[in-house]
């Protein structure tokens, strides 16, 4: 074996790594989502077959991320490395930080560049407006959800419970939970959850706390330390505690599926998902518990669409495909395909679009009948919201692990992240 | 040495034991890849089904690009494993047969290069492939790993080549031999065993290797490698958890580096024992 | 065959003069290229992350705030720091006993048998080093499932724990689930290692004493530790270090550092700043503490090195 047998091997193999990345079309835009094969994948690509089959000079391709956080990370890094995608799904917990730190084009500079104003027209304004920050819209409103209840009739019913009348409110869904424990010995309830806080939120809005306040002197302050946002948090531990309720991160929607738990609470958005995963035949879902009569609030859920191309044929481009997405036909496909709610609720009434298909979807129609509770998911403002998220995070994981009260957990969480954002001013984001 | 048979038949049922532990997340893996998926949790305990299922093998060729990111997967293994070889050998080799000035101060600077951890210089050199434009490219991926735990690979050659009669080298040396022949005519061909297995060990290493690959080429299926094609495909907070198909997949993955293991078990395992002998 | 080698001798020497001055440069030139890698790829980036650690930047921003000692007087004053911290060392610790202690006592369970049997154990227990943690830890996962269907809490229901162990979302579990996931992926390695140590101890002296009457663990303490321990000291002190570097893709899978950072640790950590709050500065002054502990290490094992270097001279 000779070196110089090595290097010539070594040189070929290296020429030829090079060489599979090189072949790239003129106008190719990167479209970055969350939509692997197994959420919304399947339905990303239609949408671009339909896009390229009308603009023939435009390729898109699809980079579909495991999770908003890794998209996040690796859009930034992509930016730092001087090849911004074109046109990325943006998680509403990172509305704040893409404001404050990256450098994504307004939908106002786009619109005066490319028009398109009048696809836009169907989007009822508040909707439209969830991206505003600053006066100016970050980005394009695109996937809604809202957390629903599943549930799983067929355990309801060997547990005695009676599935035509779930439970409504915190309270009930904890008697039925004692009642499930009693006949079936499993939890009832499974939460989805994870590190960007949605779940907590849902419990902590709905019992009326708020996860930031604007304090008197316009700068933010955590508002997790709130008796609201304490009673809310002790209640899901107290759940897990009594094993009402099952602990499992990740693997919450998997419990549900596989019939270990009678209910899952989780996003609309994952309806398509639980459908084709469960195990068991019939899946029905109700809303989401009410704290006593205190109406739900329910952070919307989903992501908007924010345009990075640099170069203006790759903005122009990006622009129109984004024009498709929210066109009636586009937002068809895509609620059809995972279970969102559509960006134009009046496609839900009509004929030529969406009203079967809700007609012949009960779990849809829970989700939409929620849409005046919804309120807008709270991102930490500044360059440190990603730490100070990270920090309640941590204080919800310790409460269900039974290593902290809710309220010795959510005291520490709330200096953590008045020491991170204490100083950002108040402005139109919330 | 003597020992009752009671003793040796402990140790025996100890190791047997140990091992069987050791392998049995490995038969899960393959059982439940194996599994129709209906059937997963049917009965946890038994890791297959009879009769297995081709289904989640059918589902993962269908919906991800195997051949791409198995050719992606090859091109960053080899070109890490042959360019730590080339970089690898000559430094071993001066280290083991020259005396020189300042050697104990490189060999020491190489070891102490093995003592930094990766995860220390991910953001300085990330940022480095961000500024020669190679981020989401297959040589983005490579060049760096050629750096980093390169020491090992010239530490254990360098091992291996000291133990070399340094007479026989002598000789050629009086023959008119260069260095440069002594090392590929004299020296080489009596270390080829070591040299492949160091090879194997990077190449293994390099197949398996996560987190890098995610973060410098997660950004495009261009630049997926398997590991992270796999991860990427098959979890989403929002998605399905197919488990079998994640097993299949994970079978896919591991099948290379598994047959490459078991045709060259002896010459890895042996070159292991002889060069931490002779440390 | 004798003139022939008088005047090769002949010829060597006239030539030697003449290549005296390129010959000292010679040992360099072969290690020039690798040592240009090692500089570019672990050197300047280390040096880099010195520099950025004394900056508040989030990698994008051209604005580099240079906030001084800032980001090390947040990191000693941060209670979440001091946690993991400690466990790292915990970490550590188990990989300890998991990846020495073990390994060691299991190789010398293996004197009494023959080569070909060890053969067999050595294989079985290499396995899974060839296989990627992150393919692995996939089917951890379906162990730790925290349900009845989960197989661990299913071998744990005929012992009289009905109710299904939450294993990674546990603060006790979390843990020790995680480290188990990486330690049996080194652990073959590290029993390979311990063969060999054992290996190179000669038979007789083994026999030797032996008949003196030392068995067990007293055989195990005199006579095998004291030989075993320069032999794989080198690529022991790495491999823990590697170990940390393995516990990274099970705790990335399957807990993200969680609960409240119970699995965390330093590398998870710094990797959780830097790419996903994305707090470069932070980051950095974590790595530039990380790097002060394994300074630690590398020092005593260079100067054992050293040592050994001027035995085999």
């Amino acid at each position: 074996m000779k070196l110089r047998l090595l290097l010539v091997l070594f040189g070929v193999l290296f020429v030829f790594s090079v060489g599979i990345g090189a072949a790239q079309q003129p106008i190719t835009i990167e479209y970055w989502n969350i939509n692997t094969s197994a959420f919304g994948g399947p339905q990303v690509d239609a949408l671009i077959a339909s896009f390229e089959a009308a603009n023939p000079d435009i390729n898109v391709e699809s980079r579909p991320k495991d999770r908003y956080d890794t998209l996040v990370q690796d859009a930034l890094t992509a930016i730092a490395g001087g090849n911004p995608p074109d046109v990325v799904q943006i998680g509403w917990p990172y509305l704040s930080y893409t404001a404050a730190a990256l450098p994504y084009i307004p939908i106002e500079s786009l619109i005066e560049l490319y028009g398109g104003e009048e696809v836009f027209a169907a989007i009822p304004q508040n909707i439209f407006d969830l991206t505003l920050v600053n006066g100016e819209h970050v980005g394009l409103a695109y996937s809604l959800s809202n957390a629903v209840a599943y549930y799983n009739p067929a355990l309801f019913e060997q547990a005695g419970l009676d599935p035509d009348n779930p439970p409504q409110t915190i309270q009930e869904w904890t008697e039925a939970a004692a009642i499930f424990k009693e006949a079936l010995d499993l939890p009832l309830i499974s939460i989805d959850y994870a590190a960007d806080n949605w779940a907590i939120e849902n419990l902590i809005a709905s019992n009326g706390g708020n996860l930031l306040i604007c304090e008197a002197d316009g700068t933010f302050a955590a508002g997790v330390d709130s008796p609201e946002a304490i009673e809310a948090l002790q209640t899901w531990a107290d759940w897990v505690a009594n094993g009402y309720a099952v602990n499992a991160l990740d693997q919450s929607r998997t419990v549900f599926w596989t019939g270990q738990a009678g209910a899952l609470f989780w996003s609309i958005a994952g309806r398509g998902a639980i459908t084709n995963n469960k195990s068991f035949d019939e899946l029905r879902a109700t809303t989401y518990p009410q704290f006593g009569d205190k109406p739900t609030r329910l952070p919307t859920g989903g992501n908007m669409l924010v345009f990075f191309a640099t170069d203006p044929a790759r903005q122009e481009a990006a622009w129109r495909f984004a024009q498709h997405l929210v066109s009636a036909e586009g937002v068809t496909e895509w609620t059809k395909g995972t279970g969102y709610i559509p960006l134009i609720p009046s496609l839900t009434e009509d004929p030529n679009y969406l009203a079967d298909f809700y007609a012949q979807n009960p779990i849809q129609q829970v989700a939409t009948s929620q849409i005046e509770n919804m309120i807008v998911w709270t991102s930490f403002p500044g360059e440190n919201g990603l730490a100070a998220g990270a920090a309640l995070f941590r204080a919800v994981q310790a409460a269900l692990g039974g290593q902290l009260t809710a309220e010795a957990a959510l005291t520490t969480a709330a200096q953590e992240i008045n020491a991170l954002i204490g100083s950002e001013p108040c402005g139109a984001a919330g | 040495m003597t020992a009752s048979w009671r003793a040796v038949w402990l140790s025996r049922t100890i190791l047997i034991v140990v091992s069987a532990l050791v392998l049995m997340p490995l038969v899960y893996l393959v059982g439940i890849s194996f599994k129709a998926p209906q059937l997963i949790f049917a009965n946890p305990i038994l890791p297959f089904t009879i009769p297995p299922s081709l289904e989640n093998y059918q589902a993962v060729l269908r919906q991800m690009d195997i051949p791409r990111y198995l050719l992606n997967s090859v091109a960053f293994a080899g070109s890490v494993t042959l360019g730590q070889l080339a970089l690898a050998i000559p430094a071993a080799f001066s280290f083991a047969y020259f005396n020189f000035r300042f050697k104990n101060l490189l060999l020491g600077l190489i070891i102490i290069s093995l003592m930094v951890p990766f995860v220390v210089t991910y953001i300085p050199n990330y940022l480095l492939l961000a500024r020669w434009r190679l981020i989401n490219t297959l040589p983005g991926l490579i060049l760096p790993m050629l750096g980093i735990s390169l020491g090992f690979g010239i530490f254990l050659l360098r091992q291996h080549f000291m133990s070399f009669p340094r007479e026989v080298m002598e000789a050629a040396m009086i023959d008119g031999a260069n260095s440069w022949d002594i090392l590929w005519r004299v020296l080489m061909p009596a270390n080829l065993s070591p040299v492949l297995a160091v090879g194997i060990y990077v190449l293994i290493n390099t197949w398996n290797q996560f987190i890098w690959p995610l973060l410098v080429g997660g950004g495009n299926p261009r630049s997926y490698t398997l590991t992270v094609a796999v991860q990427i495909f098959y979890t989403s907070p929002e998605g399905g958890d197919y488990w079998g198909a994640i097993m299949a997949a994970s079978v896919l993955t591991s099948l290379p580096t598994a047959i490459i293991f078991l045709l060259m078990r002896r010459r890895v395992l042996t070159t292991f024992v002889d060069g931490a002998i002779k440390g | 065959m004798a003139v022939r080698a008088k005047t090769a001798a002949a010829a060597a020497q006239a030539g030697q003069t003449r290549r005296l001055r390129f010959q000292k440069l010679v040992p360099y030139l072969y290690i020039a290229p690798a040592l240009i890698f090692i500089f570019i790829f672990v050197f300047y980036p280390l040096a880099r992350t010195v520099q950025i650690s004394f900056y508040e930047w989030n990698i994008v921003r051209d604005r580099q705030n240079y906030v001084g000692l800032d980001n090390y007087a947040r990191l000693l004053a941060d209670p979440n720091f001091r946690q993991i911290i400690g466990q790292t060392l915990v970490y550590l610790l188990i990989a300890v006993v998991a990846v020495v202690a073990l390994p060691i006592s299991l190789a010398f369970l293996t004197l009494q048998l023959t080569d070909k049997e060890v053969d067999f154990y050595q294989s079985a227990m290499f396995f899974p080093t060839v296989i990627a943690t992150s393919v692995a830890t996939l089917v951890w996962v379906w162990f730790y499932l925290p349900t009845r269907t989960g197989l661990f809490n299913t071998l744990l229901q005929p012992f009289g724990v009905t109710q299904p162990v939450q294993w990674l979302t546990d603060s006790f579990t979390a843990l020790p689930a995680v480290a188990l996931v990486a330690n049996w992926k080194v652990m073959g390695f590290h029993f390979l290692l311990a063969l060999a140590g054992l290996k190179a101890i000669p038979r007789d002296y083994l026999e030797a004493a032996y008949v003196d009457g030392a068995h067990g663990w007293s055989l195990m303490r005199r006579v095998i530790l004291p030989l075993f321990a320069p032999t794989g000291l080198f690529l022991l002190v790495i491999t823990l270090i590697q170990g940390l570097e393995y516990v990274f893709v099970p705790i990335r899978v399957m807990t993200l550092g969680g609960p409240a950072n119970a699995s965390n640790n330093l590398m998870y950590a710094i990797y959780q700043e830097g790419f996903q709050f994305f707090r470069a500065g932070y980051a950095s002054a974590m790595s530039v503490v990380m790097i002060l502990l394994f300074g630690g290490f590398a020092l005593l094992q260079y100067r054992l090195l050293d040592r050994r270097v001027h035995y085999d001279r």
